[in-house]
């Protein structure tokens, strides 16, 4: 594909030409993705319904993020929703990504738990991941950090606005889950 | 040994007496063992099915699940796809080792010898490669074949994200069972009934539709039955085709509700799985019956024969290409797919422009990566253990089953039965909701894929070991006894070393089967201890197809070797005694 063919927007997703050429991961099985479908109502106002509807018929479904780069790298699909990060890591594959405008991130959290065997040694890595140091290294990988004028080496990370989503509680998964379930899943 | 000893203890009541008792007591044993490996799990999953609090806490008797189940609309689809996919398997597997086994057994075509080895192809090559193989071939925009014939020819491209894709990929996984079943038929086959066909003035035609085909339809209604089972069992074919198709069968439906679903629901994986478990059951059954059948035709007697072969003249190379043809997409493709993918930085379709960039750099990440040592320690582990305790295991059942006629006998053979129909999503999910309260640390260790294992595949180190023990005398054993051997020394030093054919045969197809086993342990791993089979799932998964098929190809080799091997020393053994 030349990258001026690429769709510029969400809506550019919806264009007929790339109906069964889109691939995401499946919104019932993916908590990231069902997250980031009831986030993007914030991005598309009184547009969501209709866009998450019709979205539904254009994409093809896998289990999570990582194999939607599996078939994009196989070029068995020509666009796909997944991280952006993946450009950075696949970075000898031929993969671009849209710079949309907001682009919505999910917040990746680090935590102890209760009665972990080595807990010292768990707050020594939560202390190196939330390090300047640390967040740099995770940049190095592909990640937007938390460090101000630190961008992952991938062009143009610098001039993105990204909107953290807001985290779904259980009772709203379930819903995502049932609400968008019968729009994806129809066989 | 000093006879003078043996003589008057063997005469002493009370030391006769206790050595009974021994016998007895690991005849109890050993049934107790095999009735907690089997009933345990099943009874769990069957809570798990009717218990209204989730996995782990203790909780109230209801059919909520199953009304859950039953009253969803997609049940019904998903049971009925599960059924095309099973009838449409079993019924392509047959052709396929129908005709394979007919060329074979029966005709004159160069190369029979080369045919045999279909049946050593599961041994070799994973269902779950096989089916990642097959989905680069026959995938609609990328897949070889499309790209490189069809699409050049003007013809549409073939889908394997489809029922049918399933069925023919499900198919050849299937297919060195049905050649295993209907070549022994074949060979069984008593050639005189032929004769005497053509002699009283039938047609070839004649003699083979009213005399060779219902001679043979037993055979393939038990190789259709059995491969019917398989499929609706399956999951590796599934989980590679099946999922990213959004078809749904039963192992899909069991995985996306207990791993990938949120919440999971442990309840609703165990009430499908009882569904599960209930149709293998019925077909098992039915399987007997069928072989049940087949031995009221009485094709096997005394005396020596060979079915002669039929001279096809020059079709004989026709024959040939045909089961080259099956040979092919059973076992070449997929091995030189893999090998192909393993080569190069990134799929693409075959040209001589890739030539300069083959690279061994998938099988460098082999030796770097710390999860590829650690899983080939987990499986090798598991593989080298798994087998030496299922075979042992094995023994002992076989000895008691078939050896001695005892009340335990009958209770052993039902004991066994039970694994023999349980599809290995339903037994992860049943050992899941077994051994997560239990306060020993099984659970999210290897333990808990050792017993999965030896549990799942039991019959098939029974069925080697019972044929090899109907095969030793008791009055070898009996010297041993009389000599003043107790029961253990007896088993050790007499019946173990009689038996090391059937043992080591056994043990080289666990070994195989367990060092990528995949279905059941998928559920059961933790990330701590991932074996070979989810570890090459999950680099399929996670857009790694190179290291995937390189780590494939080294386990693929490891199982030529281990089963080359084997056949040697089984074949030694049986020349020197």
């Amino acid at each position: 594909m030349r990258p001026e063919e690429a769709p510029k927007t969400y809506a550019d997703l919806l264009d007929p030409k790339w109906r069964g050429k889109v691939v995401m991961p499946d919104p019932t099985l993916h908590t990231t993705t069902a997250t980031w479908l009831v986030n993007l109502r914030r991005v598309l106002g009184g547009q969501w319904r209709s866009f998450v509807e019709r979205l539904g018929q254009q994409v093809g479904l896998v289990e999570s993020f990582l194999p939607v780069v599996q078939k994009l790298v196989a070029e068995e699909y020509a666009l796909g929703v997944t991280y952006v990060k993946y450009v950075r890591q696949f970075s000898e594959a031929p993969l671009d990504y849209v710079r949309l405008n907001p682009v919505l991130a999910d917040a990746h959290l680090v935590a102890l738990a209760k009665n972990a065997p080595h807990p010292n040694a768990g707050k020594l890595l939560i202390d190196t991941l939330t390090s300047r140091a640390g967040l740099i290294a995770l940049a190095q990988t592909g990640e937007f950090v938390l460090v101000p004028g630190i961008y992952p080496p991938i062009k143009d990370a610098e001039k993105l606005r990204i909107l953290l989503m807001e985290d779904l509680d259980e009772q709203e998964f379930r819903k995502a889950r049932d609400e968008l379930g019968p729009l994806f899943r129809r066989r | 040994m000093n006879l003078g000893g043996a003589v008057p203890r063997t005469l002493a009541l009370p030391r006769t007496w206790g050595r009974v008792e021994t016998t007895t007591w690991i005849g109890g044993g050993v049934g107790l063992l095999l009735a907690f490996l089997t009933l345990y799990p099943t009874a769990m999953l069957f809570y798990g099915s009717l218990s209204d609090a989730p996995v782990g806490t203790l909780g109230r008797l209801t059919l909520a699940h199953y009304r859950a189940a039953y009253s969803d609309p997609a049940t019904y689809r998903l049971m009925w796809n599960s059924f095309v996919f099973g009838a449409g398997t079993a019924a392509l597997s047959v052709l396929f080792g129908l005709v394979l086994a007919w060329i074979t057994v029966r005709t004159n075509a160069p190369g029979r010898t080369l045919f045999e080895l279909v049946a050593l192809a599961p041994n070799v090559l994973p269902p779950l490669l096989v089916a990642t193989s097959w989905t680069l071939v026959l995938s609609p925009r990328i897949g070889l074949l499309n790209v490189a014939l069809l699409r050049p020819l003007g013809l549409p491209p073939l889908n394997v994200y489809s029922l049918g894709g399933m069925i023919f990929v499900e198919a050849l996984v299937t297919t060195p069972l049905a050649f295993l079943i209907i070549a022994a038929a074949l060979r069984a086959m008593d050639p005189s009934l032929e004769e005497a066909a053509r002699l009283a003035g039938s047609s070839a035609v004649d003699v083979a539709r009213r005399v060779t085909v219902p001679l043979v339809v037993p055979a393939v209604l038990a190789a259709a039955t059995l491969n019917f089972v398989r499929a609706i069992e399956s999951f590796d074919v599934p989980a590679v085709i099946a999922l990213p198709a959004g078809i749904e069968v039963f192992s899909t439906k069991v995985f996306r509700e207990a791993l990938a679903a949120f919440p999971p629901n442990h309840n609703l994986a165990a009430t499908y799985s009882v569904s599960q478990l209930a149709i293998a059951v019925a077909f098992v059954i039915l399987y007997r019956r069928v072989t049940g059948i087949s031995e009221r035709y009485a094709t096997i007697t005394g005396r020596g024969y060979r079915p002669h072969l039929i001279d096809l003249g020059p079709w004989r190379y026709v024959a040939s290409a045909v089961a080259l043809l099956v040979l092919g997409m059973l076992v070449l493709v997929p091995f030189l797919v893999l090998l192909y993918v393993s080569l190069i930085p990134f799929y693409e379709i075959p040209s001589w422009d890739v030539l300069p960039r083959l690279t061994l750099r998938h099988y460098a990440f082999l030796l770097e990566s710390d999860r590829v040592a650690r899983a080939l320690r987990v499986s090798l582990a598991l593989a080298l253990g798994g087998a030496t305790v299922a075979m042992l295991l094995a023994s002992l059942v076989a000895y008691f089953a078939v050896r001695r006629r005892t009340a335990l006998s009958g209770l052993l053979e039902a004991l066994s039965f039970v694994p023999w129909a349980f599809p290995g999503t339903a037994l992860a999910i049943g050992l899941l909701w077994a051994y997560v309260q239990i306060p020993l640390p099984i659970y999210g260790t290897v333990w808990i894929l050792l017993i999965g294992y030896v549990t799942r595949f039991l019959p098939y180190g029974l069925r080697s070991m019972t044929a090899t023990m109907v095969q030793v005398h008791r009055e070898l054993e009996e010297s041993s006894r009389v000599c003043g051997a107790g029961f253990v020394r007896t088993f050790q030093r007499v019946l173990l070393p009689l038996l090391r054919p059937g043992f080591l045969a056994g043990w080289a197809i666990l070994f195989t089967i367990y060092v990528r086993e995949f279905s059941t342990s998928v559920f059961l791993y933790t990330p701590r201890a991932e074996p070979i089979g989810p570890l090459l799932y999950h680099l399929w998964q996670d857009a790694q197809p190179g290291r995937m098929a390189a780590l494939g190809v080294v386990v693929s080799a490891l199982c030529v070797v281990v089963v080359g091997l084997t056949r040697r020393w089984v074949g030694q053994g049986a020349g020197r005694s």
